[in-house]
Order: C-alpha cells, then sequence, then structure tokens
C-alpha cells in the first residue's frame, strides 16, 4: 500500500460526481426493486383472478358427460375477457415399461398437443407441490407452470388420482399477455440529483463529514422507497438478468413483493450508510483521479477482472444464502438452521463442532508449518553449506507439485495393505493400522501428514527470503555483546522475521482453513464426518443435501470468521503495514 | 503530457482487449455458441406440429435420412464423458451423421467424469449447456425434479423402444414419464484370471474355497478384490440376499434383515474366510493387483476390460451363486442419452438421439466401444451373440437390479459405505451400523431440497 498522499480538500465537483455516482446506482436499485414490487403485484393479481376460475375448471373436468363438460370450458371462456382458451386433460393409463400413455383431451380450443404436454408437465408436479396448493400457498402451482414466453400466463391445476398418489389430470387457464410498462431511467436520475443536493447540502450541518454523508444518502433512499410507489411503474423484464443468478433475482422479486419489503428497504439503507460513510474516500479518488489518472489506467483492468471473477460470484453467494432452492426469499433462516445446529448423532452436519475441529486443524497444521518451514530455513541459510541451492530446490517440490497429485499420493501411501507406511510398520514388526478406516483420529492424523508436507515449503521460502534481507552487521554487533546464539535467534533473527513472516502465517491460515482438497481427497472427511472441515461439510450440504442456500450461508460464515481473524490479528500484530512505516 | 495519456490508454484499452479476447476464447471452446445463434431462427420450441412432423420422418430410417432438415442450419451439441474406445465409436458415428447432413450438425464435448455432473447442473439453468447428455440413469430423478431434462412425451412411441432390452428402459423412467433412450447397460460381472483359474466358480461357496489356495498375505496375494465398503460393489450381496435400499412403497429401508445378511456374509469373506485385502482398497489398486496376477477373482464392470494389461489371461463369468437359487445380484446402470430442458433443438436433438441409439449405430459402438449396447437385435447377430464376453454381460443383466434414480439416494451412499466400513472392517454390529446408517440417510433427506 502506498504511503498516503494528503490530499487538499477534494474540489466541489468531485463530490458531486461521487455522490451523483453512489446515488444512481442506489436509485437504480430502488426504482428496479420498487418495480419488481409493482410487477409482482400485477402477477399476482393476475394469479388470483385466475385462480378464483380454477375450480369451476376442475369441476368442468371432472364433468363425467363430455358433452356437458365442453360445454362448461366454453362457458369459462366467455365469461372471463382474460382467459385466452381453458383446457382440460386426463391421463390414459401406462404401459409396460411405467411411461404414461395416451392422453385424453377433454377440452383444449388450441392444438390437442399442446394441451397434452401440460398433462406431461403436471406430472412432474410434486407430491409437495399438490398440498401447498390447498394449505400454505395458492401460488405454488403457477410457480410451477409459470409465465409462457409470450408473456401471456399460464395456470393449471394438477388433480390427482383417486389415492392421491399421481396426477392424473390437469385443468387449467391461460390468461392473455398484458403489456408491461418501460422502465423511466429518468427516475434514477431525478434521484441521484436529489442526492447531489443532499449530500452537498448536509455538509454544511455541524456533523463529523462521514455522518452527514451516510445520513442523507439514507434519507435519499427512504425518499424514494416512499416517492417510488408513486411514480409510472418500472416493470423489470429483466429480472432474471441483473441477479446473475436465477435463485437470486427470483427471491428480489418475491421479497419485494411479499412480506419482505422492509427486507430490502433494510438492506438499501445499509448499503446506503455504508456507501455514504465512504462518499468522502471517492471523491478522494474522483479528485485523484484527475490530478494524475495514469495509474488508475494501469490498475483499472485489474480492479475489473477482481471484480468480475471475485466480488460479482461473492455477491450472488451471499445472495443465494438468503435464498432457498426453489428461489424463496427465505431471509435469515439459514444462518438461523446453521448456528442453532446442536450436535446430533444423527446429523451429518454439526457447524459447531466442525467448527472446533477445523480451528484445531488450523491451529495444528500452522504451528507445523511455521515450524518446519521456520527450521528448515534456519539450516539452509548457513553460508557454508555445501549444495544448498539443490537442497532448497528439493524442499519446494512439495509445493510445485499439483495438490491434488500429492494427496492422492498420500492417501495411497496410508493404503492398509498396500501403502509404504504400513510396509514399514510390517517391516518392523507391528501391526498394519487401518490409517483410513474407522478411526477418527488416525484419519486425522492421515490429513495433517498431508497437508505439512503440503505448506511446509511456503513458510520455509518466506523465511529464507527473510532471513537472507538481517544484515550480517546486527549479528557482528550482537557477538561483539556477546550474546548466545539463542539470544540472536530471539532478539535479533525473530523481531526482524515478523514483518515478513506475520502476513505468511494470516495467509496460510486462510488457506489450511480451507484446504478442502487435502480433507477431500485423503479422509473424505471420514468416517463418518468425523474429520470434516466446515468447507467440506458446506459442500456437503451442496452436493448431497443440495441445499445450495444452506452452502451458501456456510460459506458467508467462513468468511466473516476469517475476516474476523484477519482483522484482529493485522491489528495486533500490524502485519500488513511495511516496515518502513 | 498528452501524448504519454495517449500511449496509456491505447495500452490500457489493449490490456482490456486481451482480456476480452482470452474470455472470449474460453466461451468459444464450449459448444454452446453455434447452437445458441441458430437458436432465434429456429422454431419455437415445443411447436407440436414440428414435433410430430420429425418424429415419423426419423422413425423411418434413422440413419439414412435420405432428406435432410430443411431450414436454417443447427448444431446439436452432445456432452459425454466417454473416454478412449467409447468416445472414438461416438466419434466415428458423428462424422458419419456430420457427413451426411449438412443442415443438421453434431458437435461433441467431452467432460471428465468427475466434473460432468456439476458442469451439467450449473449450465442448464442459465441456459447454456447441451442440447443431449449422455449420462447413466440414476440422475435422471434429480434432473427431472429440477427441470434440467425433459421427457420425451410422444417421441417414446412402443415402436422405438422395441428395439431396446426392457431392463434398460425402464430405469429411464421417472414419474411415469420416459427421460431418455438407452445407449448401453453396465453392471458388474466376476472377473477371473485364466491362468490361475481356469473355470469359474458357479457358488459362493467354490469361490471362497479357490479364492482361498491364493490367499498368500505375506506374497500381497489375495483370493478376492472388489471395494467392499462402497455401495456399489456391495450390491451384489444385498440384491443377492434379496434385500433393497427402498422397499416397495419408495421408502428407505436400509436397516432390512436382507441387508444384515449382506453385511454379515462380507464379514465372513473377510473375518472368517480371510480372503479379502486388509482395509478398503482403491480401484486403482485392484487393478494392478489383477494386472499382477495377485487376485484370481475381481467384481468389475464393462469399464474394466480397457484396464486389463496386455498379457494377461482373463475371462468373465456370470457372479456366483450366493445359496442355490439365488445368484448375487449386482445393480444396472443404464446409460442413456436425455433431452436437456433448455434445449433450443429439440425436433433436431430427437433426431440426432434417434440415431445414436439406432440398431445401426449401436453395431459401431459394440465394435469399436466395446459398448454393451442396448439393442437387442445386436445380440441377434451371431458374432455379439455367441461372444462369450458379451454374453456373460447380456446374462448379468438378466439379473441385475436397476440402480434406484430418486433424488433420495444421493443421501444413502455415505451413510451406508460408512456402516459397510464399519461393520466390515471395524467391529461394530451390522444391524447397529445399519440402523444408524438409517438414521444418518432418514436425517439427511429430510434436510434435502425437495
Amino acid at each position: 500500500m502506498p504511503p498516503k498522499v494528503p490530499l487538499a480538500p477534494p474540489p466541489t465537483w468531485s463530490r458531486i460526481l461521487a455522490a451523483g455516482v453512489l446515488c444512481a446506482l442506489l436509485g437504480l436499485a430502488l426504482v428496479y426493486g420498487q418495480g419488481a414490487l409493482r410487477s409482482q403485484q400485477q402477477t399476482t393479481a393476475r394469479r388470483v383472478a385466475a385462480l378464483a376460475v380454477a375450480d369451476a375448471v376442475v369441476s368442468a373436468l371432472a364433468e363425467t358427460d363430455s358433452g356437458k363438460s365442453a360445454k362448461r370450458f366454453e362457458a369459462i371462456e366467455r365469461e372471463h375477457q382474460d382467459i385466452e382458451y381453458a383446457f382440460g386433460v386426463r391421463e390414459g393409463g401406462v404401459d409396460e415399461f411405467g411411461i404414461s400413455r395416451g392422453s385424453e383431451v377433454v377440452h383444449a380450443k388450441p392444438p390437442a398437443a399442446d394441451a397434452a404436454r401440460l398433462l406431461d408437465h403436471s406430472k412432474r408436479v410434486s407430491t409437495d407441490g399438490h398440498k401447498a396448493l390447498q394449505t400454505k400457498q395458492p401460488l405454488a402451482v403457477q410457480h410451477l407452470f409459470g409465465q409462457m414466453p409470450d408473456g401471456r400466463l399460464l395456470v393449471a391445476v394438477p388433480v390427482k388420482n383417486d389415492a392421491g398418489q399421481d396426477v392424473s389430470a390437469v385443468a387449467g387457464v391461460v390468461l392473455r399477455a398484458t403489456a408491461d410498462e418501460a422502465t423511466p431511467a429518468w427516475i434514477a436520475a431525478v434521484l441521484a440529483l436529489l442526492a447531489m443536493g443532499l449530500a452537498l447540502g448536509a455538509r454544511r450541518l455541524p456533523l463529523p463529514a462521514r455522518i452527514s454523508d451516510a445520513v442523507s444518502l439514507c434519507v435519499v433512499i427512504l425518499a424514494g422507497w416512499l416517492l417510488a410507489p408513486a411514480l409510472p411503474s418500472a416493470a423489470p423484464a429483466g429480472v432474471t438478468v441483473l441477479g446473475g443468478s436465477r435463485l437470486v433475482a427470483h427471491a428480489a422479486v418475491e421479497a419485494a413483493g411479499g412480506n419482505a419489503g422492509p427486507w430490502l428497504l433494510g438492506l438499501l439503507l445499509l448499503a446506503g450508510g455504508i456507501l455514504g460513510w465512504f462518499l468522502d474516500d471517492s471523491a478522494r479518488v474522483f479528485a485523484a483521479l484527475r490530478k494524475d489518472p495514469v495509474p488508475y489506467f494501469y490498475v483499472g483492468p485489474a480492479i475489473l477482472a477482481t471484480g468480475l471473477l471475485i466480488f460479482v460470484p461473492f455477491a450472488v453467494g451471499v445472495g443465494l444464502s438468503f435464498v432457498d432452492g426453489e428461489g424463496h426469499f427465505v431471509g435469515v433462516d439459514h444462518y438461523i438452521e446453521v448456528l442453532t445446529s446442536v450436535v446430533d448423532p444423527n446429523s451429518s452436519t454439526h457447524f459447531f463442532r466442525t467448527l472446533g475441529l477445523t480451528t484445531l486443524w488450523t491451529a495444528i497444521n500452522v504451528a507445523f508449518h511455521v515450524g518446519f518451514g521456520l527450521g528448515l530455513a534456519l539450516v539452509l541459510n548457513r553460508p557454508h553449506l555445501k549444495f544448498r541451492a539443490f537442497y532448497r530446490l528439493l524442499l519446494i517440490v512439495p509445493r510445485s507439485c499439483p495438490s491434488y497429485i500429492t494427496a492422492l499420493t498420500w492417501k495411497w501411501l496410508f493404503n492398509t495393505q498396500f501403502g509404504p507406511i504400513n510396509a514399514m510398520l510390517a517391516a518392523l514388526g507391528q501391526e498394519r493400522i487401518d490409517w483410513l478406516g474407522n478411526s477418527p483420529l488416525t484419519n486425522f492424523g492421515a490429513n495433517l501428514a498431508t497437508n505439512v508436507w503440503l505448506g511446509f515449503p511456503f513458510m520455509m521460502v518466506i523465511s529464507l527470503g527473510a532471513l537472507q534481507s538481517i544484515p550480517s552487521e546486527l549479528y557482528e554487533a550482537a557477538d561483539i555483546d556477546g550474546a548466545s546464539t539463542w539470544q540472536k535467534f530471539r532478539h535479533v533473527t525473530l523481531p526482524l522475521l515478523k514483518p515478513a513472516l506475520f502476513p505468511a502465517i494470516i495467509l496460510g491460515t486462510i488457506w489450511t482453513f480451507n484446504a478442502f482438497n487435502v480433507i477431500y481427497l485423503v479422509s473424505g472427511g471420514g468416517p463418518d464426518h468425523k474429520t470434516d472441515i466446515l468447507i467440506t461439510e458446506a459442500y456437503y450440504t451442496f452436493t448431497v443435501l443440495r441445499r445450495t442456500g444452506l452452502a451458501a450461508a456456510y460459506s458467508v460464515l467462513i468468511f466473516a470468521i476469517l475476516l474476523l481473524y484477519t482483522l484482529i490479528t493485522n491489528r495486533k500484530t500490524r502485519a500488513t503495514e511495511s516496515v518502513s512505516s | 503530457m498528452r501524448k504519454n495519456l495517449t500511449i496509456h490508454l491505447v495500452t490500457a484499452a489493449a490490456t482490456c482487449f486481451l482480456a476480452l479476447g482470452a474470455s472470449g476464447c474460453k466461451k468459444a471452446e464450449a459448444p454452446a455458441p453455434e447452437a445458441k445463434a441458430a437458436a432465434p431462427a429456429e422454431q419455437p420450441k415445443g411447436n407440436p406440429e414440428a414435433d410430430k412432423a420429425a418424429a415419423p420422418a426419423a422413425a423411418a430410417s434413422p440413419t439414412a435420412a435420405a432428406d435432410d432438415d430443411p431450414g436454417p442450419a443447427k448444431t446439436v451439441t452432445v456432452w459425454h464423458a466417454y473416454r478412449d474406445a467409447e468416445r472414438a465409436a461416438l466419434d466415428r458415428l458423428i462424422e458419419h451423421w456430420n457427413g451426411k447432413h449438412k443442415n443438421t450438425q453434431i458437435q461433441a464435448l467431452a467432460v471428465p467424469p468427475d466434473a460432468i455432473i456439476d458442469k451439467f447442473q450449473v449450465a442448464v439453468p442459465n441456459g447454456n449447456g447441451p442440447d443431449i447428455m449422455i449420462f447413466a440413469h440414476d440422475k435422471i430423478g434429480v434432473w427431472a425434479r429440477d427441470g434440467l431434462i425433459q421427457p420425451l412425451g410422444e417421441f417414446a412411441t412402443p415402436d422405438r423402444l422395441k428395439r431396446f432390452m426392457p431392463q434398460t428402459v425402464k430405469p429411464l423412467v421417472f414419474e411415469k414419464n420416459l427421460y431418455g433412450l438407452p445407449l448401453a447397460y453396465k453392471s458388474l460381472v466376476l472377473f477371473y484370471n485364466k491362468k490361475m483359474v481356469p473355470t469359474p466358480p458357479t457358488s459362493l461357496t467354490q469361490l471362497i474355497e479357490v479364492a482361498k489356495g491364493f490367499t498368500k498375505p505375506d506374497a500381497e496375494s489375495f483370493g478376492l478384490a472388489y471395494e467392499a465398503a462402497n455401495l456399489y460393489f456391495h450390491g451384489p450381496f444385498l440384491l443377492g440376499a434379496g434385500g433393497a435400499v427402498f422397499d416397495e412403497t419408495g421408502a428407505l429401508k436400509i436397516d432390512s434383515p436382507e441387508a444384515k445378511k449382506a453385511i454379515d456374509t462380507v464379514r465372513g469373506l473377510y473375518k472368517d474366510a480371510k480372503i479379502l485385502p486388509q482395509g478398503t482398497v482403491s480401484g486403482f489398486v485392484i487393478t494392478s493387483m489383477f494386472n499382477d496376477g495377485k487376485v484370481p477373482f475381481v467384481l468389475q464392470g464393462p469399464w474394466f476390460m480397457g484396464e486389463i494389461e496386455k498379457g494377461v489371461e482373463w475371462g468373465v463369468a456370470v457372479l456366483p451363486e450366493l445359496e442355490p437359487g439365488k445368484p448375487l445380484r449386482p445393480f444396472l446402470g443404464s446409460e442413456a442419452a436425455l433431452i436437456s430442458a433448455k434445449t433450443q433443438n429439440k425436433d433436431a436433438a430427437l433426431r440426432v438421439m434417434d440415431y445414436l441409439t439406432s440398431d445401426e449405430a449401436a453395431l459401431t459402438r459394440i465394435e469399436v466401444g466395446k459398448q454393451m449396447v442396448a439393442n437387442i437385435k445386436t445380440y441377434e447377430m451371431p458374432k455379439w451373440g455367441d461372444d462369450p464376453v458379451v454374453k456373460v454381460f447380456r446374462a448379468q443383466a438378466e439379473t441385475a437390479v436397476p440402480m434406484p434414480s430418486s433424488a433420495e439416494m444421493s443421501a444413502v451412499w455415505t451413510p451406508y459405505n460408512a456402516a459397510l466400513q464399519k461393520a466390515i472392517y471395524g467391529d461394530s454390529k451390522s444391524e447397529e451400523a445399519l440402523a444408524e446408517a438409517q438414521k444418518r440417510a432418514t436425517d439427511d433427506i429430510s434436510k434435502m431440497k425437495k
């Protein structure tokens, strides 16, 4: 980090620009959110209206006389302007493979095959989906059938057979498409202008700059939130584009439409507060950009790439943690589920037990990494050592091999019958150990050995570099003072290693905390998840339990833990501040 | 200064351009772009008329397809996890098709087996992914429920299904819908070293006797090797004993008396007969043991044929009988061509699927790819019907039981394997280990995405 160059109070125009950009972003988010709300409400209204007809359609289907049945369908179509057509299809039994064969179209104005397809589709409605129709959410079925590509809305009611097991028929209606209103971009512009005025005006208040900025941004958001419903509707036609993830987008819409509106407002206010806090900083950036744009052009591509490859996926991950697998917004349910998990012998996931194990795993590993790394570096740093370069090269090999290969090799080394480690034990007359078998301890040991092997070269290289930069005069001076070897190490070497070693330890801790490869490939978390660390547990919830939201919550918690750790260590050790400062 | 700035601007722009170019190149590797480009001009998805028109034409003569598809050029992308011979066979079939159908080109993408599931599951919901996915049937339940694949609907005419062995079609049905056409089936059989054992055993008792003669732990030689702590390989014992993972109603039933009996049988092989190596062994170790003549019997599937070294005289046999009249029954995997739910070329994809699963294509797949194809006609030819290896796999398919394809199955593997590990290699009682697995899997299923 370059030393901070004290900047003159930023010129007004850069403050305006900074405030403008930030507020335009917030304004867009607001308009978008409100538009989503509006659109969702409209769709809901249409669906509710269509649902009102659903009972009539189902009873028309239930009519045994086909002539009467058709008449009732036609009556429904005539009665409701919105309805393009109603349909009813019944299943025709299964063949020798268990595939349903033929379908009897009771009524369908459009091509019969179209209606048959609906039956096909309906059969995929799970038992739960059907139950949901009657009890919890009256809209569960539309969720499954949804919007047709041309804007028409399909509302279908799957009818179960007498046993209540399978979908045996489906009845429903197709609603005509309605025109959506376009998004007025000027709302965002107005909000931005408003914000700029406010931000500048608030500066005149007798408050610290950061607080006045944060407050003014929050005021803009609140005003926008209250005003936007009164403005022409903004229909988010591209809802799925924005989130990067369909699930997130879906949930955003749902959050806006359902009772989660306050959530969205809260999030926006939080974002506004944070942005406002940094408004002054961003103004400085604008000012600096004008003064000397060159460095910004150089780092531009890197910032862009980092943003796209790290921050966007991260944001989507955070978003996902609030969404369940169906795309429903669930608030902090996933976090509650993770954080309230108790040690239950029947459960595969225990957050706190695993957190404890992960911490232990990390502490032991890093201790070994630093111990071995530093020890070897001290040995290699002896000036009279022969073939120094060769040893150094040899000791870096574990790091330079792909970790997958190393991990798989170690797994083989621990093989009970054929592994060299057991062969050595057997040669010594010892009993063979089923390393990766039923004992958590030996599994943990195997993981540990693999990761220590993988991790020490990094610490060695860092220490070696730092050792070589310690001026020899210091040791000479210590010699003259009559210092012992230990005293020289304790009072000269260690303090001078600190600036290089502490950031390396922080980095090593983060890597080890998330050492997915090793755990996954060596013990596989076994036996019985007893050697899982948080990241492999998260993977399990994602791959086996198929809970993307829960896994995302795990990741966010892992991130929070590591962030906290880094912040605390950083403050305590000033690890990432350069030596010169 | 100004000039300098211009230069910097150009540099920055060039960097951006390069970065974009690189990402663009990556995209081009994926087979999707052409298919997408063709999409807007395509008929709207699910046009019933087009469906109907395409189906009979394809049914009449799948390979000849004299008339090329009129209309805009399109590309049907196929994802598969084939390697070596199987891949060569598929590539040859595709080349043949592409030579004949200028307007409908097939583009294949080989994805490593351990990556293909994730790749497919990520790509399809975002509207990417292949038109046709080639994969074993056991993912159908999950994928159908998640809306990643679509039923074949009217395309699955009885005529078309007649050409396959029925037990390869049944696993492809999920909730009364057929989701794919079968290409090949896979199941475990008994591989044996002919030099060590001239005639294969027909009962487990016989096998144990012969195996005991080859078990010399000091020489690292054993009588039988298979992944005993893996449910797939444990399948023959479980299913042979009349057990299953789910009962008739589809409810999870891990801790059944049959399952206990199956584990006790294997425990006997390990602890009493002592014919298994100590501790778990991976597939890699098993292969090298067999190649080195350190084990006469292994339980493996058709893929193992490609891993046996030249010079090893091997044979295959139907799995022996557990007790008279009760054979060991392996899990059956039916490998199928599935249609992505997000395909923009459904009609073309169905035609390609029909071609790949046709009787003619099956000949290439068995000849070049050494696949155990699902087409009945192939086995009516003496060349394949009388082939000693093919015959064994064919016979084994008669007793094999399709692997469950429900989403719940994915929660069964880890607890079940842990139970096997504990009860076979450890000191746990089999019924306790199974009861624990039952509870664990039930808990996992209750937490699963529905």
